[in-house]
């Protein structure tokens, strides 16, 4: 039963891309809108393959994972050493909660011109605001996770004498892995629309790197196939990490655990 | 391994004022001894061995005396059943090597029967086998004195009797110190012949 109703679900959802790419097609060539504003399915796809093939999109692309992958990852490190120090100093446990409620509505866009001022327009920068994207939601979700671990697996801890250490990433870190992932998923979905907008104004200011910036340049030269490939890659790509690495990285440890 | 309280009082601070959960309470359990320890639910017959346990305030839990919980999601669910066990004995053996710590994993796992389930995670075992899990942690961690929280209380009949001959044959063979706390007497009665009513326990009681 379950299995028959995803399935439908699956078919109302290619339904209705069906539907919307038709719609595309057809006021592209038969509705009279002009090809400067909205090209054809096939000028898209002819210059996305002419861009992956001989342009920069593939080092665009490169760039903006390779940003986000940094920036992600020194915000799990920062979040994982602030949510640890938080259960050890109380002190610590309040200065985490009043940067969370300060930075985490904080859009990272508001924070750009800052930091241009502190960072300057290099790669620092557009990490910087990654960082800031990521930390929060992963920070947030490493407390919860952290008050949610069963004092069970605490006192086999402590019977086995386990150090602090092994406590923390043994059991804590463990425990806490659906929580981790669940913060990571927000964090990635802050991030990356945070970079393609940050991309787009250091494009703008000198720096040349990102899908961001791949999407801006396009715009200068009015070029909106290749508008739209760009728009395209951002999406397939969030798609992506959003709908396979994640759930790749669910199967292979909580799923996998029994934990979800 | 003897187990000697003399007038322990346990106290928890509640909204409403002190609650005294352990009023004075002594208990001698010489080693090698099966003990019961019968009581009604929520009348602090956990404390009692979370106290003997170490888990109190700052005091240090060993191996040596180790608590088998009435919840059985005590194995750690990111590790197999046979990664619980090795994990277990390279933490609580320094220096031991990896192999050899799977050798005993697989040694304790036999004595419980549960030698076939080496590679299967917590989650996939029933209620039953968990508890033998848990049980087959504490033996190849090499304990001397089992603190038993109704561990059984959410098996089935059947399961319970596999469980009880498990227990009394390991028992045996180590020579462990059990005292096994429970609120259903037939469980008590079958398990060992010393039996102690928690209420009685506020003054020193000689087993």
């Amino acid at each position: 039963m379950k299995i028959l109703k995803k399935n439908k679900e699956q078919y109302i959802i290619l339904f209705w891309i069906i539907v919307l790419l038709t719609m595309w097609q057809l006021a592209a060539t038969v509705g009279g809108v002009s090809g400067l504003l909205l090209p054809s399915i096939g000028e898209v796809a002819s210059t996305l393959l002419d861009s992956m093939l001989h342009g920069d999109l593939p080092y665009q692309i490169y760039y903006s994972l390779k940003v986000i992958l940094m920036g992600i990852l020194i915000a799990v490190f920062a979040a994982i050493f602030l949510a640890l120090a938080s259960q050890k100093y109380i002190m610590i446990a309040g200065l985490a909660k009043v940067l969370s409620a300060i930075g985490h509505p904080l859009p990272a866009l508001a924070l750009l011109p800052l930091i241009i001022i502190w960072f300057g327009t290099g790669d620092a920068s557009i990490i910087a605001i990654i960082v800031h994207s990521a930390l929060w939601p992963i920070l947030i979700n490493l407390n919860a996770g952290f008050q949610a671990v069963p004092q069970i697996y605490l006192d086999i801890g402590r019977n086995l004498e386990l150090s602090p250490w092994e406590i923390a990433f043994e059991i804590k870190l463990k425990a806490s892995l659906p929580y981790l992932i669940s913060g990571v998923k927000i964090a990635f979905a802050r991030s990356w629309r945070a970079l393609i907008g940050a991309e787009m104004v250091f494009g703008a200011i000198g720096l040349k790197g990102g899908i961001g910036w791949y999407i801006f340049k396009q715009r200068t030269f009015m070029n909106t196939p290749g508008l739209f490939a760009g728009i395209i890659v951002v999406v397939l790509i969030g798609l992506f990490i959003e709908r396979f690495l994640f759930n790749f990285i669910e199967k292979k440890t909580v799923q996998k655990w029994g934990q979800n | 391994m003897d187990i000697k309280l003399n007038g322990v009082t346990k106290e928890y601070h509640h909204e409403d004022g002190k609650v005294r959960v352990l009023d004075n309470l002594s208990l001698e359990v010489p080693s090698g001894h099966f003990v019961s320890v019968i009581g009604p639910s929520g009348c602090g017959k956990t404390t009692l061995l979370k106290l003997i346990a170490g888990f109190d305030h700052d005091a240090k839990p060993s191996k040596d005396i180790f608590m088998i919980f009435q919840d059985s999601n005590q194995l750690f669910p990111w590790r197999t059943l046979g990664s619980n066990l090795s994990y277990a004995i390279m933490k609580t053996n320094k220096g031991i090597g990896k192999e050899k710590a799977a050798e005993k994993a697989k040694t304790a796992l036999e004595d419980v029967g549960l030698l076939d389930f080496y590679d299967y995670y917590p989650h996939q075992l029933s209620g039953g086998m968990k508890q033998r899990g848990a049980l087959a942690r504490a033996l190849a961690v090499e304990s001397k004195v089992l603190l038993m929280d109704e561990p059984f209380s959410s098996l089935d009949r059947d399961n319970k009797e596999i469980a009880y001959a498990l227990l009394l044959k390991i028992w045996r063979e180590k020579k462990l110190t059990i005292i096994f706390v429970t609120h259903d007497l037939e469980e008590a009665k079958k398990l060992s012949g010393q039996i102690l009513y928690f209420e009685d326990l506020n003054g020193k009681i000689p087993v």
